[in-house]
């Protein structure tokens, strides 16, 4: 035992000489050349992978070769209570952040912390890159009103990301699940021209209604196949699906109201601030999707046994849903699973299992960029009261991006600034991030082969559909004293579940849990509503 | 001879003692069929673990732990540019954190019981006051203005200050050590008084070396739950990253290659390995204590 | 008649050097804890005096706030449906941590002392949870459970209903209990047969001599020993009760069922994580406050109580 205890402690000993040893030897970032001038970008390492910002600096040098881009990755410090309370300490000029609530970026504001940078983005023109539209041209118009503090601007919207049902599209092929125009079940060979009425988009083929929607699941089982799997016990995912779908029954205008509190509703008609609580449980689409989720959620043949486990997070999900196609192989009693629901960053973060797989299983055909997938489109309501043409429901709407007040390099910041939401700049960050920016501009054929067919898929379909962003207080009383009426998911929180993990609430077998008990714990309290409007009145009109 | 419980006892008692070693023995078989799970899987690649939840490894690799230690590394802003900190700096750091702190977070409550037991105050009703009231004020939102103050004391960022902000009195430490020296014979001391003996010498020579047990225990736990703690060295040294912050780095990251259970199992073992080993080699004296009395 | 004079560090050389020791020695403490925990926590004490002001994005001081964050919390605190759930959460949390956990650490740890059959493998494998790195055994315990169990007993349809144990609204935060306790039994290893060994060998062995057996043994020898410690976690323990629980958020980050929440998750959350606010921080602090103004002396009651019948005195 002693001559082990010796050797234990020489272990030890050479772990604290190995830590001693420390001199930094290996890789380093780039280094600093003093014949340049630095701009250092902190930025949120997450979904979009880091590949975009390398690509954007390699791009903006060429043209620059005077200024140097410094990317800062960082994801646990990116955390915008962090950044706020330690700002000091961080040396990006430009800030680009995942999440950033009304309140933070109020305080980044007040504090002084972010830069006044009107002069970038509303009159300078993007002229250096050969156009004629400044970035303020360009923003989607769904959230241009945020973003504009009485003519001034502060802050940018980032990236425009939708959570969707993803399906695949070999399974589709070869079991027959498209349709073709005259109803039949297709195996994509002869499609029908889908909701759109256009042949040759992304929604060829795939149900138009929720009655064809579970049709096609209902064909699904019988096959032994599993409809469905996502990451079902954080409310997030399934929830931001639902928000989608809301937007798209409601269509653009209506579901706007939410967040702009005053104008006409084609449910409730004329809407104004003081009963714009209303609006949560009183438009038809919020029914629309319970009565969705309920049917989904109440036969547990429609989805993944894993799907509630609390050891089933994102990754795991998509690890189920892509493995599914070799592990039915091995026994029946093994389903193969034909959707996903998840974000458009989905297929980065599985890349890996991919080409794992691609190499376990010997199949090029499972490799990441060559495995094809579909995006399913919103069902729409049998009766037709669905809107006009598509709207998507973006989650991203608190990305934010911001210039640091203190920066001795504005300039310099800002005409990086600028590259970036130039043409050739969104561009590069969509190929590179397979994520949409919120903003006009085009891809290219050459772009868009640089791309995924997922990638290219998302943005087809984005570019499609009215884009609109949930959870963005526009109303200047969301962002105050009705803060809390905007907080996380708040839209879809009822006193019933106030996690709004509706597809959880909706599982088999739970007493009680009906749509008009959803909907009715929706429902906001007229009182505090109406007191609170009356202090942000009191203290905006005084 | 070594002579143990059940050599002592009748036929009822020692059916009695069958029966709790046998539930205490299937209870520990679940704790570390866990961990023998964990340790299996993290020799598993991806699909393996994700077609094979929980048998043997079909494909044995060690990529996971290359890569882990690879992937060990928190990058940070230095000398104007973006550094990674690798696996070698963060055990520097990690063992200059977790020892300094240990060393004060140890020996301060220590100090400051002895203080409070030895000597008749009044100021001790104070201390223990304010001991009791801070064990049960929960504190909100402390963190900016805890940052604040070490900057403005130029403590920030710094591994003193750190060892600084351990150089705490409060927590439960203190209860215990007290508890200690109240139990330590006042004979002792009166007889070094007698032989001309100072106070720090009698503090130091004799009732120190009384408790050692209790300041080895409390020094070992605090070096196991420092060597844990990342939030406190992002916070406060957020440029002398260590292993802990690292691993949580790891855990938390979006890189697709990062993002499957057996490489982080194979983080949380490496990252382990230094407390195991001390637990493993120094078991005996953490729970063995030593002889007490001495009153001849 | 001589008046026996009070010996004070006036009159008394030998008081006089034990103040000017005393001071040394608590000095750099006091400053320490003065600079770092009064001035630097002044701050939350002041919030439930704050409103936030989402003009300014600050915080505006105003004693009457005092009033409306306390009704503010006091309202939460014992209407909302979620706090009925949470109250009875923490008091049962704390209560299987006094009445099984803590009974059960004893008891391991005695076992341990004692030496009996595979010690050292008990020691090692019974302290494991406290030594790797607490995610590992989280992501175990999940895998455990919801997908081990299913397997080692199909049969059983409530270890697959809704999820499975970690995700059924009735069987989470029994689960996560049972967690705690399976956890935690070898957690007091250190600490307790650390105390146990410093029971003096000579009143062990006198013990002995006069045939005690186990359960005599721990009861007279053991247990005074023991006490100060067990007392210690037990009076300062109660403050679990709004500070404590198992590790919700390890567990479910922002996406625990309200069926688990406890007192201490409600509040964590209002401060940390996706369902945090600045304007939160009044009501929570102020909530704290009002835990520690009842917790308090129940504590130093507790501590009187325990201090009393100190089977040592």
């Amino acid at each position: 035992m002693k001559k082990f205890q010796r050797l234990a402690v020489a272990m030890m000993a050479i772990l604290l000489a190995f830590g001693t040893s420390a001199c930094g030897v290996r890789e380093q970032g780039e280094e600093v050349d003093e014949n340049r001038t630095q701009v250092y970008v902190n930025y949120y390492n997450g979904g979009l992978g880091n590949e975009w910002l390398p690509a954007l600096k390699k791009a903006f040098e060429d043209k620059y070769p005077h200024i140097q881009i410094m990317p800062l990755p960082g994801k646990n410090t990116m955390d915008s209570g962090t950044v706020l309370n330690n700002f000091d300490t961080y040396e990006g000029d430009l800030f680009f952040m995942d999440y950033v609530g009304s309140e933070h970026l109020t305080q980044f504001r007040t504090k002084g912390y972010s830069a006044d940078i009107t002069k970038y983005v509303r009159n300078e023109k993007l002229t250096p890159f050969g156009e004629d539209k400044t970035i303020w041209d360009k923003i989607t118009p769904s959230v241009k009103d945020y973003y504009d503090l009485d003519g001034a601007v502060y802050s940018l919207p980032w990236y425009q990301a939708s959570y969707q049902m993803i399906y695949d599209i070999e399974l589709f092929e070869s079991q027959s699940f498209y349709v073709d125009p005259d109803g039949n079940w297709n195996n994509g060979s002869n499609k029908s021209l889908g909701q759109d009425g256009v042949a040759g988009t992304y929604d060829d083929g795939l149900p138009v209604t929720q009655t064809d929607f579970f049709n096609l699941l209902n064909r699904m089982v019988e096959k032994n196949v599993l409809p469905l799997t996502f990451y079902g016990s954080g409310a997030y995912y399934f929830t931001s699906y639902l928000t989608n779908m809301f937007a798209d029954y409601e269509g653009y205008n209506d579901f706007m109201l939410n967040y702009v509190l005053e104008g006409q509703d084609s449910d409730l008609g004329t809407v104004t601030l003081e009963d714009a609580y209303r609006l949560k449980n009183g438009q038809k689409g919020k029914r629309y999707i319970l009565e969705f989720a309920e049917r989904l959620m109440g036969d547990a043949d429609y989805y993944s046994s894993n799907t509630f486990q609390t050891s089933q997070d994102n990754f795991t999900a998509q690890d189920e849903f892509l493995l599914s196609v070799e592990l039915a192989k091995k026994s029946s009693s093994n389903k193969r699973i034909a959707m996903l629901v998840d974000g458009p960053w989905w297929e980065r973060e599985a890349s890996a299992t991919m080409n794992d797989m691609a190499g376990a299983y010997k199949n090029e055909n499972y490799a990441y960029g060559k495995r094809a997938f579909g995006i399913m489109p919103m069902p729409q309501a049998d009766d037709g009261s669905s809107a006009e043409g598509n709207t998507i429901a973006c989650t991203s709407g608190r990305s934010v991006i911001f210039m640091n007040n203190n920066s001795k390099v504005k300039d310099e910041a800002g005409l990086f600034l600028q590259f970036c939401h130039s043409e050739e700049g969104l561009r590069i960050a969509t190929v590179a991030s397979g994520i949409m920016r919120p903003y006009d501009y085009e891809m290219q054929e050459e772009n868009l082969n640089e791309m995924t067919p997922f990638g290219k898929l998302v943005y087809g379909h984005n570019k499609s559909a009215n884009v609109v962003f949930e959870e963005l207080p526009i109303s200047k009383f969301l962002q105050a004293e009705g803060s809390a009426y905007c907080s996380y998911l708040f839209t879809m929180v009822s006193s019933a579940d106030t996690t709004a993990n509706i597809a959880k609430y909706f599982q088999p077998g739970q007493a009680g849990h009906t749509v008009e008990a959803y909907l009715a714990g929706m429902a906001i309290e007229q009182t505090p509503w109406q007191d609170a409007v009356e202090e942000y009145r009191f203290r905006t009109e005084n | 001879m070594k002579r143990t419980a059940i050599a002592h006892k009748g036929v009822g008692a020692r059916i009695v003692s069958g029966v709790i070693f046998a539930v205490l023995l299937a209870y520990s078989l679940t704790i570390l069929a866990l961990y023998i799970w964990v340790l299996f899987s993290s020799f598993k690649t991806r699909i393996d673990f994700n077609t094979n939840i929980f048998g043997f490894p079909k494909t044995f690799t060690f990529d996971n732990y290359k890569n882990a230690i690879a992937n060990f590394q928190v990058p940070i802003f230095r000398n104007g540019r973006m550094v990674k900190v690798y696996l070698e700096e963060l055990l520097l750091n990690s063992f200059l954190y977790i020892l300094g702190s240990s060393i004060a977070a140890t020996l301060t409550p220590a100090i400051v019981a002895y203080a409070t037991s030895k000597f008749d105050f009044a100021f001790n009703k104070v201390l223990d006051g304010i001991v009791i009231v801070t064990m049960v004020l929960p504190i909100i939102g402390a963190e900016a203005a805890t940052i604040q103050m070490t900057k403005i004391l130029g403590l920030y960022d710094r591994m003193i200050g750190m060892y600084f902000m351990k150089l705490t009195f409060l927590g439960f430490n203190y209860l215990l050590f007290k508890s200690a020296f109240r139990g330590v014979d006042k004979a002792f001391s009166e007889s070094a008084y007698i032989d001309g003996a100072s106070e720090f010498r009698v503090m130091v020579k004799i009732n120190f070396p009384m408790v050692a047990s209790v300041l080895a225990i409390v020094f070992a736990l605090q070096l196991m739950g420092f060597w844990a703690d990342w939030t406190t060295p992002l916070m406060y040294i957020p440029h002398k990253p260590t292993v802990a912050y690292a691993l949580y780095e790891l855990q938390f990251s979006s890189d697709p290659l990062l993002t499957f259970k057996p490489l982080q199992f194979a983080a949380c073992i490496l990252a382990s390995l230094p407390t195991l080993i001390v637990f493993i080699v120094f078991r005996d004296k953490m729970m063995g204590g030593i002889e007490f009395g001495g009153i001849k | 008649m001589e008046l026996h004079k009070k010996h004070t560090i006036f009159n008394n050389g030998h008081r006089r050097r034990q103040c000017v020791f005393y001071v040394c020695l608590i000095a750099i403490p006091l400053v320490q804890f003065v600079l770092m925990y009064v001035c630097v926590n002044f701050r939350s004490i002041l919030f439930a005096f704050q409103k936030y002001d989402y003009e300014t994005a600050d915080y505006a001081f105003n004693f009457t706030y005092f009033a409306q964050n306390f009704k503010t919390i006091t309202s939460e605190l014992f209407k909302g449906e979620l706090l009925g759930r949470a109250w009875w959460n923490s008091i049962k949390s704390y209560l299987v941590t006094l009445l099984i956990i803590l009974p059960l650490q004893v008891f391991v740890a005695f076992f341990v002392y004692k030496k009996f059959p595979l010690a050292g493998y008990f020691r090692i494998v019974l302290y494991l949870p406290s030594m790797v790195a607490g995610m590992t055994t989280i992501i175990g315990f999940k895998y455990f459970v919801e997908k081990g169990l299913p397997m080692l007993f199909p049969n059983i349809k409530k270890l697959t209903e809704f999820g499975g144990l970690l995700a059924n609204d009735s069987t989470i935060f029994n689960t996560l209990l049972f967690y705690v306790a399976w956890t935690s039994l070898g957690g007091g290893l250190i600490l307790m047969t650390g105390t146990m060994a410093r029971t003096d060998k000579e009143v062990l062995e006198a013990a002995h001599l006069d045939g005690v057996n186990l359960w005599q043994e721990f009861r007279h020898v053991i247990w005074p020993t023991l006490y100060p410690v067990i007392t210690i976690q037990l009076y300062t323990g109660i403050v679990a009760i709004f500070t404590g629980g198992p590790p919700l958020y390890q567990f479910y980050a922002s996406n625990l069922p309200n069926e688990a929440s406890t007192l201490q998750y409600y509040f964590f959350t209002l401060v940390i994580g996706s369902t945090s606010s600045p304007a939160n921080y009044p009501k929570a602090a102020l909530g704290g406050i009002l835990f520690t103004l009842v917790a308090a002396p129940i504590v130093f009651f507790l501590k009187w109580v325990f201090e009393k019948k100190d089977p040592n005195n």
